[in-house]
Order: structure tokens, then C-alpha cells, then sequence
């Protein structure tokens, strides 16, 4: 019995002490890489930007006050045919040895994305230093100038800003986050289009360029990352989707069309939207809305055509009345449900018919039908993409007002 | 020299019978699963597992009319031939089984958290350790497992719901697979990756009656096929069949795909911890039965000096493939057709003769009270 013990005692503590030692590294013989960029090259070369954490920087910025983002990471770029080779490159400048299982975010390039994205994401999955719940953005420009420009103001680290940029998408739907693990399985799957957050540089002049006029009665233009008109801040901008087609880039959704896709998909937790006032046309009036449940889709086929019925309840917040005009009202609460309604569905109807001329189905209508199938080999010899930009497509919007906000009446100004 | 090692109970019964199931939920076989059937892996793999319990009750029905263990079961029926051949088929079942996931064990621990260790070494470590297991003897493996049962089971299911985020019901359709008579045949073909249910056959003995062998049979063969499902069932809503069937390790994959907010992510470490503890005890399991049927079959008066031995000779086997690809590929032959083979072949055989043999008895009985 007692050697039974100490043999059974020895051998624990023997793998308990071993474990940690086999290619040990010490902290400060890592390289922290927080975040990639990734461009094409002509002859099938690759620029790779590879944004590194000073972990020093970072561990002094308590004490002596704020630390600039700039100083927070440094930035390097390889030309190298490969990920694999950059890799392998990167060592010959840096004292330590890279680890990739730290990155927050891959960045690719408009142009690399123009040309396919199926050689990147391949080793990506099959290399255990990546993972799935990795962030994937697609850049308006090269992903080089977007990791050298970032420099965010309120976070450190330049991932940290990435990372909560991301999720903070839930306030307004403009963005879907992405991670790689989706953008691999929409690749994969029979149906539905991959889909990339998609971000740019601001040039921070101010200057107004929509990529859509408003259509009323919605009153805010629509906008993609590096247009939007503001001065100040961090230049990098996330804003928009951008679509495969398969693995090769085939446009871009702007802010509103994006919200329309997180509508669809019943991602959408809040959003405001700014639109004519119903009764007094000079006007504005605030709603802030949320899907009052997920959206009822119903794909079939007529004259083997996809039809795709939508019903989608929208659940909205006064939150501004400007012309004082009364909504809170049950008669006028009805117009303004209208108003609504009508905003929603038209901007719905035409980021449907964008996606359709595109030939993607970013909101993944076919996978409503694979219930139809009797087997999967019916599901994989399913064409759906090629059917997808002659569906015909009938959406219904539905709003009710939940909320007033903090005034259930408004009294007219006087005077 | 007395082959009853104690007097066990359901509990510990449930455990043995569990953690033989459980170690290949951690290895490449959900993944080729859902190749094999797609949609439908998901009840696949319950299907898979009637044949087993079908094989429970035709135990019970052998024991009832000739107790004892698989061994002298084997040698009252079809006489010392008949033992031999069916105890040494047991005995490669056991060893090849130990063999293999011992291997794929290794090669998953190089290639999620030891890139840069010898192989050799993880192999020998391994072994060495499920020999350390195989020595304490059956009970102590059996009450270590049933107490590394509800945090295991535990542990897995809280990675399955922390991957709600990623649901998708549609990937689950259509649920026929590739059609439901292709799915069923599929499902009776792999039967035999659940041939190790049987274990308390090999020990029955040890049980303290036949219904404790019963229960213990029944939800442990149970449990294992349900927590089977349960996984494969988020694995495919999570993932999709295309994605899924390219998966070398899906519960580790998801387990990394886990993420809740900054504060909770990354939580893959914790669990090689866990699956590594679950096939090691399933490995010493395997090891310890292979070793004492050879004990059985040899009617050799200890079992414990030939632990080192066996262990040596499964670490030898699991280094023979070349790679990982024809790891599992022999894996997958294997079960669907030796260990499918053995689990019909060796049930029928003994049930047909326990029937054979009751009813001579029956007659016999029947003749000698006329005269």
C-alpha cells in the first residue's frame, strides 16, 4: 500500500513539475502580436504588417501618467509569400520569438480581398496559434496604412480599441462584428455569403461624402467608414459590411444597409433613427429602436422562382419631439408607427435589391429552406446563391411605440 | 488466487462503464461522425448504441444461466477453443483500443499545448501513467473515475452552452442526413465504438449481483451515448457539417471558440487538463483489461507483473502508424469493422449457446423426472 503511494505520490508530482518547463518561454521572450494586416504584392508576394504590444510601455502607464497608443506597440511590415514565411522573417529583427495567439483583430486589404481570400484563411485554421474567435476587418485601402494610422485616443493598446469597437457595434447595428470562425463557415456552407466588418481611414477633413443620399422620410445619409464628415479623434474608422462572393470581395454595405442586414439577421439590439416628422415635415423626430422579437422569414418557390416573405416588429423609444407635436397620443402614436415603418422597409427593400445585384446573400435567407430537404445531398447540390438575385422578396415592417422616455405628454411651447 | 478483485456497486460500475465511453468524445471522432452521416450524427450515435444495450440484456440472459466471468462464460459454453478464441479477440479489442487512443492522445497533447516534446516521450509518459493507474488495481480506477465523473461531465457541458452565442438550428437540417435508412445502417455499423460498454462483462464477478451489473451497464452505456449526442449536436449547430468534418479535435475547437466578454475567454487550457485526466483513466482501464484477461486466459497467478509488460507493448503499438492521418483512419476501419465484428459475432455466439444449453438442461431435467 505504501508503495503503491509513493510511487503514485512521485509520478504526480514528477508531471506536475515537468509540465511547465518543456519550451518554456519567459515573458520577456515573446513577441505579443495584437493585431495583422495583411496585403497583396504583385507576384503572389504578401505584405504583412504585424502590430506588436511593448508589454513595458504598458506596465509603467499606472504610475507616471497616460501613455500615448503610439508607444504602446510597435509596428512592422514584412514582404514574404506567405503568412509562414513573415513569420519566420519577423524573428530577424526582433529579440524574441513571435506568438501569434495573442492577435485581437486580421486586417486585409481592399485589394487582397478583391482577389480572394481563400490562401489566407486556410493556414488560419489549421495552425494552432490561431483561433476562430478571432476578429477579421476588411479596409478601404491597404491594411498597412489602417495599423500605422490607428492611434486611438481614449485606449492604449490599439486592439483594445479594435476589440471594443467591435462590440460596441451593439449601440447602433452600423457594424456586424465578424470573427473568423463565422467568415470560414458562411465559405463553407451551401448557402449564404461571407460577410467582413468593414473599416478605413478618415481623412478628418470634415467634408460630407454620403454614398447615399437619405431617403425620406429617413433623414440621416448613409455613409461608409472613410466618408463619414468629422474632424478629430482616432482616423481609423469601422463602419459597414463588406460581401463575398465565395471568397472574393463583391461590395460594400453602408451603415444602414448593415442595420438592415442585423435587422434580418435578429442582431439588432438598439438602434436610433432620425426621421421626418409625420405631421410637420420641417421637422425631425428621434426613435430609438429594438427587434421586438426575431424576424419571421418564410422562403418557398413559385414557378421554381424563391419567393421570401418578411415580418419584422420593430419596437421603438420616443426620444425627441421637436415640433411638440403630441405622439404620445394614441391617433398620432399610429402615424408615427407608420412613419416608421415606412422608413424601415424602404431602406430594407434597397439594401435587398443592392445585395441582389451583388448575386450575395449576406442575411442567409437559404438556410429557411433547408428544412424542405429530405437528405443533404439535396441541401448540397442546392444552388441557392445563383437563385438568390431572382427571388422575389416581400417585406413587411411592423412598429409599435413602446416607450415615451421620461415625459408621456407634450405641452406646446408658448409665448 | 481469487480474480475478484471487490464487491463493486452501480455507482462504480456506471463509472468504469462511462469513462470507457467518454475519452473519444475528445478525439477526431465527432468530426468523422458527422462526415460519415452529416445532419443525422447527432441520433447517429444513439442508434449506435442500441446494439449495446440490446447486448446487455443477452449478458444478463448468459449470466443467468452460466454465471461467471467472459473467460469461464466462455469455457462452459463453447469449451476451451471456443474461450481461447473469444478471449483473445477481447484482448486485442482492449489492447488495440488502448493502442490507438493512447496515440491520438499524444498527438493531440503535441499539437494543442507541447508542440516542441519528443513524441516518444509523450507516449512513454503516457503510458507510464495509465501503467501507475492499471497497477492501483480496478476499484481504484473505478472510484477515481467516479469522482472525475460529475466535474467532467460538468465541465463539458458548461463549454457546450458557453457556445450559445454561435447556434445555428438551420445547420441541424435536414435531420435524415443522407437519408434515414443510410443513417441507421451507418449507426448498426459503428456499434462497435461502443464495445467497450461491455467492460463489466469482463468482471462481473466483481459486481455484487447481476442486477447491479445490469443498472450500472444500462446508465453508464446510457450517459456515455447522451453526453455523445449532446455534443455532437451543439458541434454541428456551431459549426455546420462542412466546417465540422474538417475538425482534427472539435471539442478543443470549441472549447477555444468560447467567447463572453474580455473577462472570459480563452478558457481551452482548463480543458486539455480535463480530457487528458479522462483518457488516461480510460487508457489504464483498457490497459488493466487486456492485462487480466490475459491473467484469465493463461491462468497465470497475478495479474500486476505483467502490467509493465502489456503497457510496454500497447506503447509500442500506438508508435507504429507513421502519422495522425492513418491513426484515425485505421481508428475509424477498426471500429466499423473488428470491433463491430467481435460485438455481434462473440454476443450471438454465447447467446445462442446459453440458449442451446438451457434447454438441454430443461430436457434433461424433463427426462430424469419421467424415469
Amino acid at each position: 500500500m505504501s508503495l503503491r503511494m509513493t510511487i503514485s505520490c512521485l509520478g504526480l508530482a514528477v508531471c506536475l513539475l515537468l509540465s511547465g518547463c518543456s519550451s518554456a518561454n519567459e515573458t520577456d521572450e515573446v513577441a505579443y502580436i495584437v493585431a495583422i494586416g495583411v496585403d497583396s504584392l504583385p507576384n503572389k508576394q504578401l505584405n504583412i504588417t504585424y502590430m506588436i504590444a511593448i508589454p513595458r510601455v504598458l506596465s509603467t502607464s499606472g504610475g507616471s501618467g497616460d501613455v500615448d497608443s503610439r508607444k504602446s506597440v510597435a509596428t512592422i511590415t514584412i514582404k514574404a509569400p506567405s503568412l509562414a514565411e513573415g513569420r519566420s522573417l519577423l524573428s530577424s529583427s526582433i529579440a524574441r520569438s513571435p506568438d501569434l495567439s495573442h492577435i485581437k483583430v486580421w486586417v486585409v486589404g481592399e485589394e487582397l480581398a478583391k482577389r480572394g481570400l481563400g490562401d489566407l484563411v486556410s493556414p488560419i485554421f489549421r495552425f494552432r496559434e490561431f483561433r476562430g474567435s478571432m476578429y477579421m476587418m476588411v479596409v478601404r485601402g491597404t491594411a498597412q496604412e489602417f495599423l500605422k494610422t490607428n492611434h486611438p485616443s481614449l485606449e492604449v493598446l490599439p486592439s483594445r480599441w479594435v476589440e471594443g469597437i467591435l462590440l460596441s457595434g451593439n449601440e447602433t447595428s452600423y457594424l456586424l462584428p465578424t470573427n473568423i470562425h463565422e467568415f470560414y463557415n458562411r465559405l463553407k456552407s451551401t448557402s449564404g455569403a461571407p460577410y467582413v466588418v468593414l473599416a478605413g481611414i478618415n481623412p478628418l477633413s470634415g467634408q460630407d461624402k454620403p454614398s447615399a443620399k437619405p431617403t425620406s422620410p429617413e433623414r440621416s445619409s448613409e455613409y461608409l467608414p472613410e466618408n463619414i464628415p468629422r474632424t478629430g479623434g482616432n482616423p481609423a474608422s469601422v463602419l459597414g459590411t463588406a460581401v463575398f462572393k465565395r471568397d472574393k470581395l463583391a461590395g460594400m454595405l453602408t451603415n444602414e444597409e448593415t442595420r438592415m442586414v442585423a435587422i434580418l439577421m435578429g442582431k439588432f439590439p438598439k438602434g436610433f433613427l432620425t426621421i421626418a416628422d409625420p405631421k410637420m415635415s420641417e421637422r425631425n423626430v428621434h426613435v430609438l429602436l429594438r427587434l421586438g422579437k426575431s424576424p419571421k422569414i418564410n422562403v418557398g418557390f413559385e414557378n421554381k422562382r424563391p419567393v421570401i416573405n418578411i415580418d419584422v416588429l420593430i419596437e421603438g423609444e420616443i426620444t425627441s419631439i421637436p415640433s411638440g407635436i403630441n405622439y404620445e397620443g394614441l391617433d398620432s402614436r399610429k402615424s408615427l408607427e407608420t412613419q416608421v415603418s415606412k422608413a424601415i422597409k424602404m431602406q430594407m427593400v434597397a439594401m435587398l435589391k443592392h445585395t441582389q445585384e451583388l448575386g450575395t446573400d449576406v442575411v442567409n435567407f437559404g438556410r429557411y429552406y433547408r428544412p424542405a430537404f429530405n437528405t443533404y445531398d439535396e441541401v448540397a447540390s442546392f444552388n441557392w446563391n445563383d437563385l438568390y438575385p431572382e427571388a422575389e422578396i416581400n417585406v413587411q415592417i411592423s412598429t409599435k411605440i413602446r416607450r415615451t422616455g421620461l415625459m408621456f405628454k407634450t405641452m406646446p411651447i408658448r409665448g | 488466487m481469487s480474480y475478484q478483485p471487490g464487491r463493486m456497486g452501480i455507482a462504480e460500475g456506471m463509472a468504469l462503464v462511462f469513462i470507457m465511453l467518454f475519452p473519444r468524445i475528445f478525439l477526431t471522432t465527432p468530426a468523422n461522425a458527422i462526415a460519415a452521416v452529416t445532419t443525422a450524427a447527432w441520433w447517429v450515435v444513439i442508434v449506435s448504441g442500441l446494439p449495446v444495450i440490446l447486448a446487455i440484456f443477452a449478458w444478463i440472459y448468459i449470466f443467468r444461466q452460466t454465471p461467471g466471468d467472459l473467460f469461464s462464460v466462455s469455457e462452459k459454453l463453447l469449451g476451451r477453443v471456443g474461450a481461447w478464441l473469444v478471449t483473445v479477440a477481447a484482448i486485442m479489442v482492449f489492447f488495440i483500443d488502448a493502442a490507438l487512443v493512447l496515440r491520438q492522445f499524444a498527438e493531440n497533447t503535441l499539437l494543442t499545448a507541447l508542440p516542441q516534446v519528443e513524441f516518444s516521450f509523450i507516449v512513454g509518459w503516457y503510458t507510464l501513467i495509465a501503467a501507475l493507474g492499471a497497477l492501483l488495481g480496478l476499484e481504484a480506477l473505478a472510484r477515481g473515475t467516479y469522482l472525475l465523473f460529475p466535474m467532467s461531465v460538468m465541465g463539458l457541458i458548461l463549454v457546450l452552452l458557453l457556445l450559445a452565442p454561435y447556434y445555428d438550428v438551420y445547420n441541424l437540417t435536414p435531420w435524415r442526413g443522407y437519408g434515414l435508412l443510410a443513417s441507421l445502417q451507418t449507426g448498426i455499423l459503428q456499434s462497435g465504438i461502443n464495445i467497450s460498454g461491455l467492460i463489466l462483462v469482463i468482471v462481473s464477478p466483481a459486481m455484487q449481483n447481476i442486477q447491479t451489473f445490469k443498472w450500472a451497464s444500462i446508465f453508464g452505456v446510457t450517459s456515455g451515448l447522451f453526453i455523445k449526442s449532446l455534443t455532437l449536436f451543439i458541434f454541428t449547430m456551431v459549426f455546420g457539417v462542412a466546417t465540422a468534418s474538417e475538425k482534427t479535435l472539435p471539442f478543443f475547437e470549441m472549447s477555444r471558440l468560447v467567447y463572453i466578454n474580455r473577462y472570459f475567454q480563452r478558457i481551452e487550457a482548463l480543458f486539455i487538463i480535463l480530457w487528458v485526466i479522462g483518457g488516461l483513466l480510460g487508457i489504464s482501464l483498457g490497459l488493466y483489461m487486456g492485462t487480466f484477461l490475459i491473467t484469465r486466459l493463461l491462468k497465470l497467478p497475478a495479474l500486476q507483473p505483467l502490467i509493465p509488460l502489456s503497457a510496454y507493448i500497447v506503447a509500442q503499438m500506438a508508435m507504429v502508424p507513421p502519422d495522425i492521418a492513418t491513426v484515425i483512419r485505421l481508428d475509424n476501419y477498426l471500429i466499423s469493422h473488428f470491433y463491430t465484428a467481435t460485438l455481434f459475432i462473440i454476443t450471438l455466439v454465447l447467446l445462442i449457446a446459453a440458449f442451446v444449453k438451457s434447454k438441454k438442461r430443461r430436457l434433461q431435467h424433463v427426462s430424469s423426472y419421467d424415469n
